[in-house]
């Protein structure tokens, strides 16, 4: 599993945002790039996440295996598309004619655009959920959210979710240890064995987690959690003029792509 | 402590207890998620081989809101656990704090009909099921809005009645088995007796037994009356600005046919001159009666892509015909027109 947050310390412009900003700027820009489906569109703000990533100085990654993994999965996706829409003008076939075998699978305009769009969304999607999750400290979001008007009880969950996910990579080690030490070998083979398989791991784990639950409301109860409507915070969020700059501009972006969806502004590519 | 708990609506303990699956259930769905996108990857599908997976997402949710059982549960606790997935780097990216948002609510709005489980009975247990599948089957829906992949819908429909399967017995069963064992354990703050069914075997399985019941009629039941897999593929549906909107079937305008010669020609494909019979274009626009206000004519096809044309040049053009593709659907022959407007499996041709 070896779970830990993607957070990346730093002090660049993008890690000082507020982080409330940095999530609506995300949901924001995501939800442009679905509203106005163009392929060249979704490359230019792919262009502004990966000009993001050097303004927050987050290594890409590209020979991490997670990376590797997600760009053959995009251009899985791409070549699906690719071989699946046949209509509009040909560009080419991918198998192209052999004596009087052939052609077969035509590469189209429309089909092209498509899998050009569905996997640049995909990537999208992925790598700037990534850069804002390496360039925002889930403490300092939970306290944005709080001054957003969320009760601190309920924000606290997310800090007490995350700071508990490397404790769950040492307590699965210690579960599957122990397993192995009494002979156990996990089977799927049949869905019995599935069943007894995730019992056998899986129920130690959640009686650990439950019991972490019951030691840690204790430790909460006993320090006055949720006493006082306000809490005291040692970090804080910060509202600054480039927040809101960046704020407005992505409700901008956000219109702009429902004004050309609906046809309000005409398109420089149509 | 009395104080705090009348004043809030999540107590301190349920809090952290939901705090905690969370936390347990994000990564550990992060994990699934990825080994759901290497499935796919392995059967060569772009997405939904891993969906016999889906429940296990769901089970958390449904943990919580048995454990905590209180409404918003649900909700809240799948936006956690969908932000530790995103935290965790979940392969879907933001997209996967919605995904879980939605079931979360779906899990609030339908479990108020199973009751909590001080309640637990047979009958409440295969409606929180039920709950369990819509919720896992959600996901499905939620991805193809914002992946929109113009999948056959076939294929959509199996891979939603994986995810309701795969929901009901690993969200809905096995969260229940579990709510049982943490009982057993002393830890649910709460006591539920174990239904005890009689020991027929007839009546030991009805959970079972109704389970396979629904979902066989719901199968039965989407098959006949809503997909109609068997219904003829050569046809498309006439809508939009008109006044007698139908559905075209090519053997209801065997005496309209006709045969035309035509050259596609397009940049990279050419097929050199030869005859095809079908329907033209303007007998059907003609039998819709298009409004007065009508001005163009869109055919769009299955897989989304879509030519316009002017209602004026279609109703005035003899050799823009529909025609029956071997093993493939309805394809507009334009002879007229570029290759690009020869559009391959046609299903709406919408006036507007």
């Amino acid at each position: 599993m070896n779970q830990s947050t993607g957070y990346v310390k730093g002090s660049t412009f993008l890690h000082r945002l507020n982080p409330a900003v940095k999530l609506f700027a995300l949901v924001f820009a995501l939800v442009a790039a679905i509203i106005w489906s163009k392929w060249y569109f979704s490359l230019a703000l792919l262009i502004g996440v990966v000009i993001a990533y050097k303004i927050g100085r987050i290594p890409i990654g590209l020979k991490t295996g997670r990376i590797r993994f997600l760009l053959t999965f995009s251009a899985f996706i791409l070549i699906v598309q690719l071989i699946a829409v046949q209509n509009g003008m040909v560009i080419f076939y991918l198998f192209p004619p052999v004596g009087t075998i052939g052609p077969y699978f035509p590469v189209t305009t429309f089909g092209l655009e498509r899998a050009l769009l569905f996997s640049l969304r995909f990537i999208l999607i992925v790598f700037s959920s990534k850069l804002f999750v390496a360039v925002t400290d889930p403490t300092l979001l939970a306290h944005a959210l709080t001054d957003l008007g969320l009760s601190y009880r309920y924000s606290f969950a997310l800090v007490i979710a995350l700071r508990f996910l490397p404790f769950f990579d040492i307590e699965t080690e210690s579960v599957r240890m122990a397993q192995q030490s009494r002979g156990f070998s996990p089977k799927i083979g049949s869905p019995s064995e599935l069943l007894r398989t995730i019992r056998m791991t899986f129920y130690p784990l959640l009686v650990s987690a439950l019991s972490k639950a019951n030691s840690l409301t204790m430790s909460m109860d006993g320090r006055g959690f949720g006493y006082s409507k306000k809490r005291t915070y040692v970090r804080k969020s910060k509202w600054r003029t480039t927040d809101w700059l960046v704020l407005v501009f992505s409700i901008g972006l956000l219109f702009v792509s429902v004004f050309l969806w609906i046809g309000l502004i005409p398109s420089i590519f149509s | 402590m009395m104080h705090e708990a009348e004043e809030h609506f999540l107590g301190t303990r349920e809090i952290a207890t939901i705090a905690i699956l969370g936390a347990l259930g994000g990564s550990l769905s992060t994990f699934v998620g990825y080994l759901g996108n290497l499935v796919n990857l392995a059967l060569g599908v772009p997405f939904g081989a891993g969906q016999f997976m889906a429940g296990l997402h769901v089970f958390w949710l449904v943990l919580m809101r048995l454990i905590a059982s209180k409404r918003g549960v649900g909700t809240f606790g799948g936006t956690l656990k969908g932000l530790v997935e995103l935290f965790a780097g979940s392969t879907h990216g933001v997209v996967i704090v919605l995904v879980s948002f939605v079931q979360g609510i779906i899990i609030d709005l339908a479990a108020e009909e199973g009751g909590p489980p001080q309640e637990a009975g047979a009958r409440n247990q295969i409606v929180w099921w039920f709950v369990a599948g819509l919720s896992s089957a959600s996901n499905v829906i939620v991805f193809q809005i914002v992946y929109f992949s113009g999948a056959p819908w076939i294929y959509l429909a199996a891979i939603t009645a994986l995810a309701f399967s795969s929901g009901a017995i690993f969200g809905g069963y096995f969260a229940w088995q579990t709510m049982f064992f943490i009982q057993d354990i002393g830890m649910t703050g709460f006591s539920v007796e174990t239904p005890s069914l009689p020991e027929s075997p007839v009546y030991r399985n009805i959970p079972a037994i109704l389970f396979i019941i629904f979902l066989t009629t719901g199968a039965l039941y989407y098959t006949i009356f809503v997909a109609k897999p068997f219904a003829d593929p050569y046809a498309c549906e006439i809508t939009g600005d008109v006044a007698n909107p139908f559905i075209y079937h090519p053997s209801d305008f065997i005496q309209q046919e006709v045969t035309i010669a035509a050259e596609l020609q397009g940049a990279y494909t050419y097929i050199p001159p030869k005859n095809y019979t079908g329907v033209p274009l303007n007998i059907l626009i003609e039998r819709a009666e298009p409004s007065t206000e009508a001005s163009t004519v869109r055919v769009e096809a299955k897989d989304g892509y879509s030519v316009e044309f002017g209602l004026s040049a279609v109703l005035s053009d003899d050799r823009l015909i529909l025609t029956e593709e071997e093993d493939s659907g309805l394809w507009l022959i334009a002879a007229e027109y570029e290759g690009s407007y020869w559009v391959h499996k046609v299903s709406t041709i919408l006036v507007t």
